[in-house]
């Protein structure tokens, strides 16, 4: 896997090599090599040198790859070759480490409060607003929290995907 | 209780939703439209609709009912209802829509490459669709005959029926409207009454509910027996009775005057009894009232008499947190979004709209232990939001205040029951059918009445119960398979089908098995009555062991998919793996 997506990333996609014009070209009217006999088969009415320019068309790949920055890393996810998938478990551990940040604060807070409740019965005798703590916590505090945590875990994961595009964009 | 205002009010809110849904008809053609409203929704309505869906009957009634009767314990009901949403946002939401199916068994599909995983989801979707249909059927004939009067199965015909013709007709961008509305009227209904019952209660001085008293009589309070009954009275109490009391027929030339010994009594059916102010209010045999000071407090005696109940508690807690993201109709509701970003917009905006509806319930919970302590002896709590605002305020506000509350009801009845009649119905119409516009409707009725079928039988079941069980069987199956499935590379076709078939089926023979044979206090009663806790390990761990032995055959394209899933539409990676 990693031999070949990186000889992948020198040669650009193999799949380009049968059709690129040096190849294609001359052998276009006889023999045409298998993958590019579609674009140029032996009794195809299309002119020889037609060809060679259609073909010059679907292969812009690895120009534009030289010229546009960002095409290069988008084509690597896109096709899923090693580099690609380094960028992408880049980002998708940012969100499940995010996920699990958002998640340890959620049950810090909220998953020991059931044991809590059983082991310090006192706790109900505390009172705010003149009414019970459990009864504050469970009938209200709850909500703005769960809201507050919600917003901190969408900002930051727009902020995680702003960053992975910007960096697919310089690179 | 003023039945010619409710009636009016429920008819009112029922035709609302009827136009509503038949304006969105004329903008709904195509098959796409149907399925998942175009994709087109922006998120504030999305959320809207999203609330208006998920608030059922268990949330309208059942919570404030449960808090009347057991205290602050059953506050971890909405909790959990609410904080589900905070899980699928962090693990499901965005991801999920990238990937661009309609529901599960596409996901399922498109995920794995396997027919096989998707059949066994739809079989899924179709059980936790009808399962949580049936409390929702259940709400509609108890709330029928606690304000007409009507039989049990008119409240749950009617409802049914009614669903029906409105999938029938909208399809889902009229339920889009629909529910988007039914949230805005569901809130108002809770809210309004509230806020005018704790004026009122200001008013009276506020009375401490805390106090280790048991529930009493406010004012002389006449209750008319709907059922036979048993009950206790703590003391020797004076009442008046017409009809029949402990065997004899009282009240031939109007109420007789009676003094109840402490201890049981058996009313009839149809007997008036009428306490007198400051009487403490009578409990049905074997369920005795809490006094204030255990009620307000958690995992008191009252709650106990579930054999283990902080283990409850965490099960429920696992169930409802998990469960959340599996509700085919809640999850369906995610597509209708432009893109990832908004689906995440959408979630933010639904926990605060659920937050502020939530806040309610309890108010309603603990002023009927004060004002309608009545409920208790008529095992009608699940009632006492519908039933408080008339016996706080007689005459044509408490009638109008009635009739909001109604309506609201109503309106919770009916959204969740056309969200998830929709899934259902396009899980037959997709697998079972063919997936065109015309087996939609026929999907639909069959789904209907289908769950109108099993909604007659379960009168006998707790509304909260049941849909704690299918929150349960939600978060046994389809959470395993989500998560591991958005996160996850490694998870094969086998691994997802041998999860979901143990988990959910684990969880489904569990909440059968206490359904009917109800099994004696202990260890085994607690972990079958709320099997959660261990079912839902026990899925992920079959979903990643047999993935693990069958890792040789991973689906095709994972890497991509994975890409379409987590990376930012603006990429334009994206691609639908709908086909």
């Amino acid at each position: 896997m990693s031999a070949r997506s990186r000889r992948r990333r020198r040669a650009g996609p193999p799949r380009r090599t049968p059709l690129s014009p040096a190849a294609s070209a001359p052998s276009a009217g006889a023999s045409a090599p298998p993958g590019a006999g579609d674009a140029a088969a032996p009794d195809s009415p299309i002119d020889p040198a037609l060809a060679a320019r259609r073909v010059a068309v679907r292969n812009p790949r690895g120009r534009a790859a030289r010229r546009e920055p960002g095409e290069r890393a988008l084509t690597e996810l896109a096709e899923q070759t090693e580099v690609g998938e380094v960028l992408l478990r880049s980002l998708t551990r940012a969100q499940l480490m995010l996920a699990v940040r958002i998640f340890t604060v959620f049950g810090c807070l909220l998953l020991g409060l059931p044991a809590l409740f059983a082991t310090h019965p006192g706790l109900a005798d505390i009172r705010i607003l003149g009414l019970p703590l459990p009864w504050v916590i469970l009938g209200g505090a709850v909500y703005p929290l769960l809201v507050l945590l919600a917003l901190l875990y969408v900002r930051q994961a727009e902020r995680n995907e702003r960053d992975f595009v910007e960096f697919i964009e310089r690179s | 209780m003023g039945s010619t205002v409710t009636l009016a009010t429920v008819v009112a809110s029922t035709i609302a939703t009827i136009l509503i849904g038949a304006y969105g008809l004329r903008v709904a053609r195509t098959t796409s439209d149907f399925f998942v409203a175009s994709r087109s929704v922006r998120p504030m309505w999305n959320a809207s609709a999203i609330s208006g869906e998920y608030l059922s009957a268990a949330s309208f009634l059942g919570v404030a009912g449960l808090v009347m009767k057991f205290g602050v314990d059953m506050l971890w009901y909405p909790v959990g209802f609410a904080a589900g949403y905070l899980i699928l946002l962090l693990l499901v939401a965005a991801p999920l829509r990238r990937f661009g199916a309609y529901t599960i068994p596409d996901f399922a599909e498109g995920r794995l490459d396997s027919l096989a995983v998707r059949r066994l989801a739809t079989g899924f979707v179709m059980l936790i669709g009808w399962w949580y249909m049936l409390p929702q059927l259940k709400g509609a004939g108890v709330t029928l005959r606690a304000i007409l009067g009507a039989p049990y199965w008119v409240g749950v015909v009617g409802v049914g029926a009614l669903i029906t013709a409105n999938v029938f007709f909208g399809g889902m961008k009229g339920i889009t409207f629909v529910q988007a509305f039914q949230y805005w009227l569901k809130v108002t209904a809770i809210s309004l009454p509230a806020v005018v019952l704790l004026m009122h209660y200001q008013a009276d001085h506020s009375p401490r509910l805390t106090l280790p008293v048991p529930p009493v009589f406010q004012v002389d309070t006449s209750v008319r027996v709907r059922a036979g009954a048993r009950f206790e009275v703590d003391a020797s109490t004076p009442v008046r009775v017409t009809g029949t009391l402990d065997g004899h027929r009282y009240g031939a030339g109007g109420p007789a005057a009676v003094t109840l010994g402490a201890g049981g009594h058996t009313v009839a059916k149809g007997a008036v009894l009428t306490f007198p102010a400051g009487a403490d209010a009578p409990n049905p045999v074997g369920q005795p009232n809490a006094d204030g000071r255990s009620w307000s407090r958690p995992f008191n005696p009252v709650s106990d008499e579930r054999s283990h109940p902080l283990f409850f508690i965490y099960s429920l807690m696992l169930a409802t947190f998990l469960g959340t993201m599996g509700l085919p109709h809640i999850l369906v509701r995610f597509y209708t979004n432009p893109d990832g970003r908004a689906a995440r917009q959408t979630t933010l905006i639904v926990l605060v709209l659920l937050g502020a509806f939530y806040v309610f319930p309890a108010v309603y919970g603990a002023l009927g232990r004060l004002y309608a302590p009545d409920l208790y002896l008529t095992k009608g709590t699940d009632t006492v939001v519908l039933a408080l605002p008339g016996r706080v305020f007689p005459g044509l506000g408490g009638e109008l205040l009635s009739g909001l509350v109604a309506a609201g009801a109503f309106a919770a009845f009916l959204s969740t029951c056309s969200g998830l009649l929709i899934s259902v119905a396009g899980a037959l119409a997709q697998d079972v059918f063919r997936g065109q516009v015309a087996d939609f409707r026929r999907a639909a009725i069959v789904a209907g009445t289908v769950a109108v079928a099993f909604g007659l039988l379960i009168e006998r079941f707790d509304i909260n119960l049941l849909v704690g069980w299918a929150f349960a069987i939600a978060a046994s199956s389809f959470c395993p398979l989500l998560v591991l499935g958005i996160w996850w590379r490694g998870l094969t076709a086998a691994g997802a089908g041998a999860g979901i078939a143990v988990g959910g089926g684990l969880a489904s023979a569990a909440i059968l098995f206490t359904m009917i044979a109800h099994p004696g206090p202990g260890w085994a009663e607690a972990l079958l009555a709320q099997p959660a806790a261990w079912s839902v390990p026990t899925a992920f761990v079959t979903m990643v062991v047999v993935s693990r032995l069958t890792a040789r055959r991973l689906p095709t394209e994972v890497g991509a998919k994975m890409v379409a899933m987590h990376t930012p539409e603006t990429l334009g990676l994206g691609r639908n793996y709908r086909d």
